[in-house]
């Protein structure tokens, strides 16, 4: 038994099925895409046993009671088919893809690894389970035989060797699926299973149906021999879902997203892999209305507070008008890229981090159509390391950035760089990603040995801090208002002697927040730039002290009462304010603390 | 009085009936756990350091003062002590002041730095729950410096127990830079900051006389050899440190300390060059002083 096969019967309902959990167990129609009509293109077993039929209407189908209706979605297809490929190839190398819901693989030399071919039966099967699929699975000593099994008999079929002839004799002619004529012939001769089949002899039966005859009795009687062809190993992984209504809500969207994203990541798991790098496209109604951001976020929230309550029939039905079936959708397409600073393969992660994404940037309109794609890459080879400095967990740090982005808003939260120029305050915000972090792929081991190299330096000993030395005193630190504070100054021989500055409105707190005499001033230090440039700058910068009294709090003694600790003190502050020559205008930029 | 144990029995037989007993370790709620002394992180500020005995892990720190008092100057040493050995921080900056270029003169490793520009006291509150809640920080610093202290003496106390609740047990120097302190008995080591004035050089006096001779600025044309107009630099601020509250070991009673005009700073970037090096030329000076009462408190929670 050195071949086995994979089939998924009623491979285009199982499709939907796979997406819609809910469905399973259900009698279940699928329908054509095509209108007008809808006719049923497949069916499940509970639907068969309802009384339904393929080429039934919609409306037919949909009289029978307990049968679900759902519409034909190749994007399922697509997607599932996809995972019966990669599941085969976490198996063994070597397979053929056969058809949309058939896999052939060849076993050899796979028993060393999981055991008896019982064993690899069982795991095959559990595995298609995983992946939300009920396959037949067959076991034999050529991969026609085991097809045939697969599609023949449901659940596991072991056959062995020189038992070929006498386990498949009894399925159907159809099973062999021969050309209409032929199988006409065959019927009208009385031959109805592979039995009867191999039974015929073989010079009369070629004289009468040709090559096909002789291949359809070899078939019958499993002694056929030939060399898979195995299939390519494209990596690319992509899962769609095509939605019946328009979906303007969050919440349901993000039923929708976690349901991909597990087949998604279980995809990834089966080839070993992991993704650093997810693309959402998002088919958006475009006939509708273009429903803004703000509304979806209002949506949303209702919805959470609607959740709560039992959905009532009426309010079913009232979704259920709101959407024109038979009118065709234009569905335009919003796609997004999430790009995480290491692979994984979490799907309650990525699902977090795509929720506060849409959160943030809801999509324009109702949502028709989902698709998620992966960029493989090797997953995360973690190992500890005592000697690497503390660092946040990279997972976690990617989820706190997600959602400090939702709380301080885009490019607020990250690493500062410099910019290099002499612009005043020239900077931008870059992705904060943990530099040599221990769990890292093999990719980082750059960063990880840049770490390491950074750890031993840390080692040398250096300055004792304890006594003050001239490198170890502290610079002076500035803090800068952002924007500059307009301020009014008075200048006497050329000098500032009063300033006062209050905060604008919209800033984050308003009044007065420099005001007072300058009692010493140094300066002015002129600098300019960009005058090659539309916005060119040029300015006089002075450092001034200025003496203010204010209301102050003692802290102590603290057993007294606050009014009896408030005095009247006056405080020194020094500022850096500057003459902006562009403009003629006096600003306070930053406060020297 | 009752002790442990009694207590203990006693809350048991409360939460018996209902089925609770066996979801609820009281023997380890109970159980006495000894106060560790925390390890330490130094600022690299000597004086401070000296006072303090390094900023402790696990605790909540607070740094109090008025403007140009150096709570900001501490900040910055704090971060750079932190991240030139590897580790991360996250800086919570609820008034949108940092400024990067001081803060890589002091030495802070910008790519290990978490900057959160907040839009206020609200957002700077959620964001600094978020961060805390992620771990892994070397320091989490909450600079609350620019905020009026009557709107920061609006936040409830149990924010900042909270905050110290997320640390415990965590490598974390959790440090809260704000103008009056507010954070009460949260805060395990509470500095107070104060400005005494301003020191000022001329640049006859100063160690950059003679690169401002070479580079024959136009400031020094027309003006005595030395002296140009308006020819005097920032040099220094006189500060106080007074050490509020301590619950582990005071180093220091009292110390009086100057520094004079920085020597070796890290050499700028270019393009920055004329702005950085003229505030590389600033230092600062300490008077450090500890009042024995505070110290007795002090010693004796430790």
């Amino acid at each position: 038994m050195s071949f086995a096969c994979l089939y998924i019967p009623d491979f285009y309902a199982q499709a939907v099925v796979r997406l819609e959990p809910g469905l399973r167990g259900h009698a279940l129609a699928v329908v054509e895409t095509a209108p007008p009509p809808f006719r049923v293109f497949a069916l499940n077993e509970a639907a068969r046993r309802a009384g339904a039929e393929p080429g039934m209407s919609r409306v037919e189908v949909a009289e029978i009671p307990g049968v679900e209706v759902r519409r034909r979605s190749p994007a399922a297809e697509d997607s599932t088919h996809a995972a019966l490929l990669d599941l085969a190839r976490s198996f063994s190398p070597r397979f053929e893809d056969l058809a949309v819901d058939t896999v052939t693989l060849d076993l050899a030399g796979l028993e060393a690894l999981l055991g008896a071919p019982e064993e690899i039966a069982r795991r095959l099967r559990e595995s298609a389970q995983e992946l939300g699929l009920e396959a037949n699975v067959a076991l034999a000593p050529n991969p026609d035989a085991a097809r045939l099994a697969a599609r023949g008999f449901a659940g596991i079929t072991l056959i062995g060797a020189g038992e070929e002839s006498e386990r498949i004799g009894g399925l159907p002619l159809e099973v062999l699926a021969p050309a209409p004529e032929a199988l006409e012939t065959l019927e009208r001769w009385g031959i109805r299973s592979f039995r009867a089949l191999a039974a015929l002899p073989t010079a009369e039966l070629s004289e009468r149906l040709g090559q096909e005859g002789v291949r359809l009795q070899q078939l019958a009687r499993g002694v056929t021999l030939r060399a898979l062809v195995p299939a390519p190993e494209p990596l690319h992984f992509e899962e769609a879902m095509d939605l019946d209504y328009p979906v303007a809500e969050l919440d349901p969207l993000a039923f929708i997203l976690g349901r991909l994203l597990n087949q998604l990541c279980a995809r990834l798991s089966a080839r070993g892999r992991a993704t650093q790098e997810l693309r959402l496209t998002l088919g958006v109604d475009g006939s509708k209305e273009e429903v803004n951001s703000q509304q979806l976020a209002v949506k949303s929230r209702e919805s959470k507070v609607e959740s709560q309550k039992p959905a009532t029939l009426d309010s079913q039905l009232s979704t259920l008008d709101t959407f024109d079936f038979l009118t065709p959708r234009t569905p335009n397409t919003e796609s997004r890229v999430l790009r995480l600073p290491f692979p994984t393969g979490n799907a309650r992660l990525l699902l977090k981090l795509w929720l506060l994404d849409l959160e943030a940037r809801p999509p324009a309109a109702p949502v028709l159509k989902v698709a998620l794609e992966a960029e493989p890459v090797r997953p995360r080879v973690a190992q500890g390391d005592l000697f690497l400095p503390r660092a946040p967990d990279p997972q976690k740090l990617e989820l706190t950035l997600a959602r400090l982005k939702g709380v301080v808003g885009e490019e607020r939260a990250g690493a500062p760089e410099i910019l290099d120029t002499h612009r005043p305050d020239a900077l931008r915000i870059r992705k904060f990603t943990e530099v040599g972090s221990s769990s890292g792929t093999r990719d980082s081991k750059a960063g990880i040995k840049k770490s390491r190299v950074e750890s031993r330096k840390s080692k040398v000993p250096k300055a004792d801090t304890r006594h003050p030395t001239p490198d170890n005193r502290p610079s002076m630190a500035l803090r800068l208002f952002r924007p500059p504070l307009v301020a009014q100054v008075e200048l006497r021989d050329g000098r500032p002697v009063r300033v006062e500055a209050r905060r604008e409105r919209g800033q984050v707190a308003r009044g007065a927040v420099v005001r007072g005499h300058v009692t010493a001033s140094a300066g002015p230090w002129r600098t300019s730039g960009d005058w090659w440039t539309d916005h060119p700058w040029e300015r006089d910068e002075w450092d001034v002290e200025v003496v203010s009294g204010q209301w102050s709090v003692v802290s102590w003694p603290a057993s007294t009462k606050v009014e009896d600790r408030r005095l009247k003190v006056e405080r020194v502050q020094l500022y850096r304010i500057y003459c902006d020559l562009e403009e003629g205008q006096w600003f306070v930029e930053a406060l020297y603390d | 009085m009752k002790s442990a144990a009694q207590i203990c029995a006693q809350v048991g037989a409360v939460l018996e009936p209902r089925g609770l007993k066996k979801e609820v370790d009281l023997a380890s709620s109970f159980a006495w756990r000894q106060e560790r002394t925390p390890e330490v992180v130094l600022t690299g500020v000597a004086v401070i350091d000296a006072l303090t005995g390094g900023l402790p892990r696990a605790n909540l720190t607070e740094i109090s003062g008025p403007p140009s008092s150096g709570r900001t100057a501490l900040e910055h040493a704090l971060l750079a002590s932190l991240t030139v050995n590897g580790e991360s921080c996250a800086l919570i900056d609820a008034e949108d002041a940092f400024d990067p270029v001081s803060a890589e003169a002091t030495g802070v490793d910008l790519d290990r730095l978490l900057w959160v520009r907040c839009g206020g006291l609200e957002q700077a509150l959620s964001a600094a729950d978020l961060v805390l809640g992620a771990g892994g920080f070397g320091a989490v610093v909450f600079d609350l410096a620019g905020v009026p202290p009557k709107r920061v003496r609006r936040i409830p106390l149990s924010y900042w127990f909270r905050f110290r609740r997320a640390v415990e047990r965590t490598p974390t120097v959790l440090a809260l830079i704000d103008e009056e302190p507010c954070a009460q008995s949260a805060a395990s080591l509470v500095l107070r900051l104060e400005a005494e004035g301003a020191q000022w050089s001329t640049l006859a006096s100063s160690h950059r006389n003679s690169e401002l001779e070479n580079h024959k600025s136009p400031l020094l044309a027309g003006s005595p050899p030395g002296i140009p107009p308006h020819g005097r630099l920032l040099a220094g601020i006189r500060r106080h440190a007074e050490v509020v509250r301590n619950r582990f070991v005071v180093q220091a009673s009292s110390l009086r300390y100057q520094a004079g005009v920085a020597g070796s700073m890290p050499a700028p970037q270019s393009g920055r060059a004329a702005i950085d090096n003229r505030q590389s030329a600033i230092g600062h000076e300490f008077r450090l002083s500890l009042h024995p009462g505070l110290l007795r408190a002090g010693c004796g929670s430790s």
